[in-house]
């Protein structure tokens, strides 16, 4: 400990507010230190001077301050609450109870409103309505896997011959596939998904054998796409992923 | 009122309330306080209007203004005495209603001045402040001490405000550092910090007269 450390801690080891471990350190250095422990004798003896300055020296209050006090309480005009005591008034929670409760009642309403049509129209709770729904995006990096969960016409794409643009036209509600994190490394890896094509059965969640590519979802606002055409001017959108462009992966904005 | 305080006058049943009041610890006299104790509220009035208006004193310069608002700070409790909860201390509580209420004050004074910054703030308290107003006139043997009871207020008067008022909680009312943490709304290592920067400047200030003692 140096004495700039030792300094720090004058006023803990004299009101007793150090650790045992910062007890020890402390007292071996001040019992090296000429000038620390010179230092905190003066600091003592200036706590005991204030403290008798202090005592010698209080402020009275008026005699009459109690029977003024009662006067502006029984008078009423002193206890109107200030407008953050009337807002505070409101927040006791017995008054929030009710509140709290009405408004769990609401959310339940509207939850189990929400379960019921969404049952109904995908016919059950395995529907495709409820898994081609978004999930939202991290803020983890994003790791595009190559890995497909299904085999599909895609899966086997080759990047030298890309699809035409009108088979990329993307549809990013059916695009997404939910990110799993990678454990260890915080990383998301991404499952790619066979995007259906037009004329597939979107809402029965049964991709088109005819799909022309694959996708991969990084996040909400954009995926990797492979294939497409680059720096095609028809399709602004897509940027190529890297400055070779040649393999065919392609960012979709 | 009892039954059998019927024929005592009203005064000597307040008295006799009071003293057995005074066996109980803050926060059992604040909890019949809450229950709508009149005589509870007077007996905490009456242990803690000097301190409050000591502390106040510290950081208004204006008696007639200090007592205001020490008469404030017990019309806050009494306002809010059913919301306290007897979990925490009394004496944090009424002190950190004290605190905001002289804070609120300098800052108000500050805005009066058409001026708000940390430096104005301390040019306002600091320059002006009363931290040891002196009430009693001194003999003559006692014009030493008196010199040194002025030296110790300009001390005090020239720290600046945050280490002013930690100093204050903990030299002059005797608070933990725990305690001084939550009134002034701080962590423990800040408030360690903070009263041991405010010494060491009153030990610089204050140097020709320390008599120095064994640790």
């Amino acid at each position: 400990m140096n004495c700039r450390s030792a300094e720090s801690l004058f006023s803990a080891f004299l009101d007793d507010e150090l650790t045992q471990a910062e007890r020890r350190y402390f007292e071996s250095h001040l019992l090296g230190c000429r000038r620390c422990s010179q230092s905190v004798r003066e600091l003592k003896s200036a706590m005991a001077l204030v403290t008798d300055a202090v005592t010698a020296s209080s402020v009275e209050t008026s005699p009459h301050f109690e029977d003024d006090l009662m006067d502006r309480i029984r008078s009423g005009e002193a206890m109107r609450p200030t407008v953050i005591e009337w807002i505070q008034s409101f927040l006791v929670p017995d008054r929030l109870r009710p509140v709290f409760l009405a408004g769990a009642s609401a959310c339940a309403v509207v939850a189990a409103v929400l379960v019921f049509q969404g049952g109904y129209l995908t016919g059950g709770a395995n529907g495709p309505a409820m898994a081609s729904k978004p999930t939202p995006s991290t803020d983890a990096p994003v790791v595009a896997s190559t890995t497909t969960s299904e085999p599909a016409p895609a899966a086997t794409h080759d990047a030298s011959a890309p699809t035409t643009l009108a088979d990329a036209t993307p549809r990013p509600a059916a695009r997404k596939a939910a990110p799993t994190t990678n454990e260890g490394n915080g990383i998301v890896e991404i499952a790619d998904r066979v995007v259906p094509a037009a004329g597939g059965d979107e809402t029965s969640g049964v991709p088109n054998p005819e799909s022309q590519f694959v996708d991969e979802y990084v996040n909400d606002n954009f995926f990797l796409q492979r294939g497409g055409v680059a720096n095609d001017p028809q399709q602004p959108s897509l940027v190529p992923v890297s400055d070779k462009g040649s393999d065919g992966v392609y960012i979709e904005f | 009122m009892n039954p059998e305080d019927d024929d005592v006058p009203l005064e000597l049943v307040r008295l006799k309330r009071l003293d057995t009041l005074a066996e109980l610890s803050d926060e059992d006299v604040m909890e019949r306080c809450a229950t709508g104790s009149e005589i509870a509220f007077r007996a905490l009035v009456k242990r803690y209007r000097g301190r409050i208006m000591n502390l106040v004193s510290r950081f208004i310069n204006d008696r007639d203004r200090a007592e205001e608002i020490s008469q404030e700070v017990f019309l806050r409790v009494f306002r809010n005495r059913e919301r306290y909860r007897k979990s925490g201390k009394f004496s944090t509580w009424i002190f950190t209603i004290a605190v905001n209420l002289t804070k609120n004050e300098i800052r108000s004074r500050v805005r009066h001045k058409g001026t708000f910054s940390l430096d104005a703030l301390e040019e306002e308290t600091g320059g002006q402040g009363l931290p040891f107003p002196d009430t009693n006139p001194l003999p003559d043997e006692d014009l030493g001490r008196g010199e040194i009871r002025e030296k110790v207020a300009d001390a005090l008067r020239k720290l600046p405000p945050r280490y002013r008022e930690a100093v204050v909680l903990r030299d002059v009312e005797g608070m933990s550092y725990e305690e001084v943490g939550q009134i002034l709304g701080i962590p423990g290592g800040t408030v360690r910090s903070r009263i041991n920067r405010a010494r060491l400047m009153l030990k610089e200030r204050l140097k020709p007269f320390l008599t120095l003692e064994d640790v």
